[in-house]
Parts: structure tokens; sequence; C-alpha cells
């Protein structure tokens, strides 16, 4: 058994995640632009504490929803110092050579980490609330419009939630090919940005062979139980919003709202 | 009655490639199963087998010759679908059958595919999972499954369409012992107490074992036929296959060259205590 990759659904009961999905995804944009528009320790706070609030009503372990952040805290910290170091602001602190620190860098650096972070987070809080069939149906109602263009939706659809359910079985094949590797002496773990590089593309080649590999014998199996392109699922939730709905749309609105606000006053 | 035939092949032929120095990867094949009867096919990797199984269900397109699955034409494109939910398939590798990280929707799949109302798709999901012995289970994610409940899930999937031929194209050969146990262990109750006509295509002579007929295969023809005790006790002939016979045959032989003779060959462990038994 492998451990759960962050992001997975996380199937429960809670009234997050009994939400209609189509609400979750419109809740999710509406949150998103209130993360990207927090510009000032109030901004941050409130989105905090609204994210913190969901994650408290959904039930979830704090791990899978987190663990994202923890995972990429050297890309965030590269971020934050190209930020501190680089932008060439008011309030000058130290400088040498091309490195020329900054309050307005320092404050610039810290704003990108929370909003990428932030964003990560809140997608994550979808992701692990919403089963990966559930997103798709609502996806494929908002990309109906598309349709109009001959945009095949329902296989876009198809493509996204086959993609989702196979992040952990490439992620665990990554891993076995290269402990293998390993084993016959590669080495992972140099310092050097370069070589770090180099080193992963014997990993790359045979995972994407095996995917394509898998990909071949999962299409064979989709056949076999019968799907041919033209699949009409029904659709699993009552296409009448509920009271719930509303009220969780109307909150996220308001939480936008106060940003707005708070970017304002 | 097992009399019927539910699969009937006459004269198979297939290659992947076209053109006059195409190699035939099956020759001539005669294939039969009848209804509610569980037919081991036997051989090496390579001879042939899950191609003839991938024609059952027209996964392959029939080159040459003549093959109908319960009355269905496998050429009759207009049947395909039919055929299809009729003649389910289970495929070596669990992972790569799954369409859907949450066990319940993957089962759905198929249900969906054929437009199966929508009221009635959770009880024929539950109805699946309790057929194989995962009740209960549904929300879970494939991947945090061993690999005998891996594949018994994509079997649950299969199932829930009901399909009266079930393949399994070495459904056990990527699993450890327990868990090829456990789907072992399903398929013979899918055969004795469900009825289905089951088609295992293997290379473990011991799977064989509980077959009502045994089909060995070698280079795309079939080079012998039988019940497992025509066939199994035959060491010379798997031999000659490339087949390792189960272990009691084995220890017959061994036991006979010693000089010791026992009254029948055993196929399964206990037949071969109690013939041990019988020596005293």
């Amino acid at each position: 058994m492998s451990r759960m990759p962050a992001g997975q659904y996380i199937p429960g009961r809670s009234p997050v995640h009994r939400l209609d999905a189509r609400i979750k995804i419109c809740g999710f944009l509406i949150l998103l632009a209130a993360v990207i528009g927090a510009g000032s320790w109030a901004g941050y706070l409130w989105v905090i504490l609204a994210l913190a609030a969901i994650l408290r009503i959904s039930g979830l372990p704090l791990r899978p929803v987190l663990e994202p952040f923890l995972r990429l805290w050297t890309f965030f910290l590269v971020i934050f110092l190209m930020n501190a170091l680089f932008f060439d602001g008011q309030g000058g602190i130290w400088s040498w050579w091309i490195f020329h620190l900054s309050a307005e860098g320092v404050r610039r650096g810290f704003s990108v980490v929370v909003h990428v972070a932030l964003a990560l987070v809140l997608g994550n809080l979808l992701t692990c609330t919403t089963a990966p069939m559930e997103l798709m149906e609502a996806l494929k109602v908002f990309l109906r419009p598309l349709k109009l263009i001959r945009v095949p939706v329902d296989d876009v659809a198809m493509i996204l939630s086959v993609a989702v359910q196979f992040v952990p079985t490439l992620l665990e094949e990554a891993d076995t090919v290269k402990k293998a590797q390993i084993a016959r002496g590669a080495r992972f773990e140099s310092k050097k940005l370069t070589e770090k590089a180099a080193s992963f593309i014997p990993l790359v080649v045979p995972v994407f062979i095996a995917a394509f590999r898998r990909a071949d014998e999962l299409a064979l199996a989709m056949e076999a139980r019968g799907y041919r392109g033209k699949r009409k699922s029904p659709k699993r939730k009552s296409a009448c919003l509920q009271a719930p709905d509303i009220t969780a749309l109307a909150v996220c609105a308001a939480v936008f709202a106060v940003q707005f606000l708070l970017i304002h006053i | 009655m097992k009399t019927k035939k539910e699969i009937d092949g006459k004269k198979i032929s297939f290659s992947y490639l076209t053109g006059p120095k195409a190699d035939l990867v099956l020759r001539e094949i005669d294939f039969y199963a009848n209804r509610g009867e569980l037919v081991a096919v036997l051989g090496r990797n390579g001879c042939g087998k899950s191609t003839l199984a991938r024609h059952f269900n027209a996964l392959l397109p029939l080159q040459q010759g003549e093959l109908t699955v319960g009355g269905i034409d496998v050429r009759n494109q207009e049947e395909i679908w039919r055929l299809r939910r009729l003649c389910g398939m289970v495929f070596q590798n669990p992972d790569n059958q799954f369409v859907s990280s949450v066990l319940e929707e993957d089962i759905a799949f198929g249900l969906e595919n054929y437009e199966t109302p929508e009221e009635q798709i959770p009880e024929k999901t539950e109805a699946a999972l309790r057929l194989v012995g995962l009740d209960g289970m549904g929300k879970r994610a494939p991947h945090t499954l061993s690999g005998g409940q891996k594949q018994r899930a994509a079997l649950a999937g299969v199932l829930a369409l009901d399909p009266s031929v079930l393949i399994f194209d070495e459904a056990t050969a990527m699993l450890d012992p327990d868990g090829r146990r456990e789907v072992l262990a399903v398929i013979r109750r899918l055969h004795r107490e469900a009825g289905k006509t089951i088609i295992m295509i293997t290379h473990y002579a011991e799977e064989a074992v509980e077959a009502d007929r045994i089909v060995l295969m070698e280079k795309g023809r079939i080079a012998a036929s039988g019940t497992p005790r025509e066939v199994l006790a035959d060491q010379k002939l798997l031999s000659g296959l490339g087949l390792a016979p189960p272990f009691p045959v084995k220890m017959y032989y061994d036991l006979l060259s010693a000089g010791i003779q026992l009254e029948r060959c055993p196929l399964t462990t206990e037949e071969l205590v109690e013939e041990l038994c019988r020596l005293n």
C-alpha cells in the first residue's frame, strides 16, 4: 500500500464534501480572487482565517492539505530570495555586487510566497473534498458552451479524470525506477543544479515509456467495459442547487467582499 | 446442462502485421467453451493466449475464421457493445484498469457507458463489491488497496455489468501468493455459484487444476486439450511445451523414478496426501 499523495480526494461526509461540485468550483474561483487580492496584513489574515474555517468544517487532516507547501519549501525560498535580493526598490537595507536587499523587495517576496502558498492550499481543499468524477461532471457543465465550437468536452473531462487517477500510479512507478537506478549506482542527491537535472533524464525516459504502456492497457480495459467516446454519464447530483450550496456561495462572496473593502479602505 | 456452446470459434487465424511475410500469431484455431464451463488456456509467453482471448470481446478484429460468443458474431459491428457487455475481461495489471481514484466511481464507469438508470447504479455497484468480498470499500482509492484487493476491485468493475462470460487474462500473474489465492477463490465462486462461463488465461499449471477443461497452446496452435487429469498428468507433454507441472504431479513422477508407484497421478496436495497415505 502506498501513502496517499497530496491533493488526493479524501472521502468524508462533512458539509464541504456534500456541496455541489459546481458550487465548489465557483467558490474556489471567488476565494482565489480574494487570495490574489490580499495585499495587507489584515488581508492575509482574513483569507487565512477563511481557509482555516473551511479546513475545520471539512474535517480534513492537516497533512494532505498543507503538504505541497512543505514539499515545495525550496521553491518558495528561491522565489522569496529572488524578490528580496533583486528588487530594485525603496528602503535599501544592504547591498553587495548585484544583490540589493530592500524592505520593499522583502515585502514583495513575502507577498508572492503567501499568495502562491494560499492558492495551493485552496486548490487542495477543493480536490481533497470533491470526488474526481464529480469534478469532471462539474467541469463538463462549465465547458459545455465550448461544444458550440466543436470542442470534445466529454473527452476532455474524461482525460482529466484519468490523468488524476494515474498520478499516484506514476509517482509509485517513478519511485521504483529511481530506487532501481540508485541500486545500480545512480546519484540523485548532487547539490549542483545541472548535475541534478542531468541525473533525472534516465529517470524520466523509463517513466514515460511505462506511462505510454499503461495508457495502452487502460485504453483496452476501457474499451472492454464499453467506453465508446460518446459517453452519456448520468448527473450525479440533482440539477437544482440546494440551500447549503447557495449559502456556501454567499459566504465565499462575503469573504471576497470583505477582502475588497480591505483593499480599498 | 453444460452443452450449449457459449464461445464457438473455428479456424481462427490472426497476424498483427500485414503482408506476405507477416507471422501468424494464431493459426487456424478451433476453440469452444460450453455455457457455465471453466476453461483454462495454458501456454508459454507469446504463444497467442491473450491474442485469442482478445477476439472473444472483439478487442482484436477477426481476420480469418468464424467466431460467435453468446450467439453474437464478433464481426457484427452493430452488436459489438452488446458483445462486450456479455463478455467481460479482467487484465493482468490491476493498476492499468482503473479510470477513477474512487472505487465506486470506477465500478460505475461501465454502468454509465451502458446508460444504466442513475438510481440503479449505487445498488449495482454495492452488489458487485459484495460479490468480490470488498463490501463497504466503495469510497477507497484503488492505490490504497493490496494487489489482490485491486484485482478483485477491477473484477467488480466488470461484474457490475453482469456478463455471462468472464475472461481472466493472466489476472493473477502480478500478484503475490495471498493475492493469487484471493482472486482464484473469487473465480471459483463465480464459476460454481454464479454459473459464469470462465476463460482463464494463465501460465501456471496449478491454477488450471480446478478447470473443467484445459487447452494447451503453443506457437499459435492448440497443442492439446482435455480434462485437467488428462492434460496435467502428462509430464512429457507439459515439459515439451516449457510448462512446469503442478507440484503433486512432479512428486508423482519423482516417486515413480524412485520405484514407488502411486495408484493414480494426484493433481492437488490433498490428493497427493491421500495417495501417500494409501501406500501404508
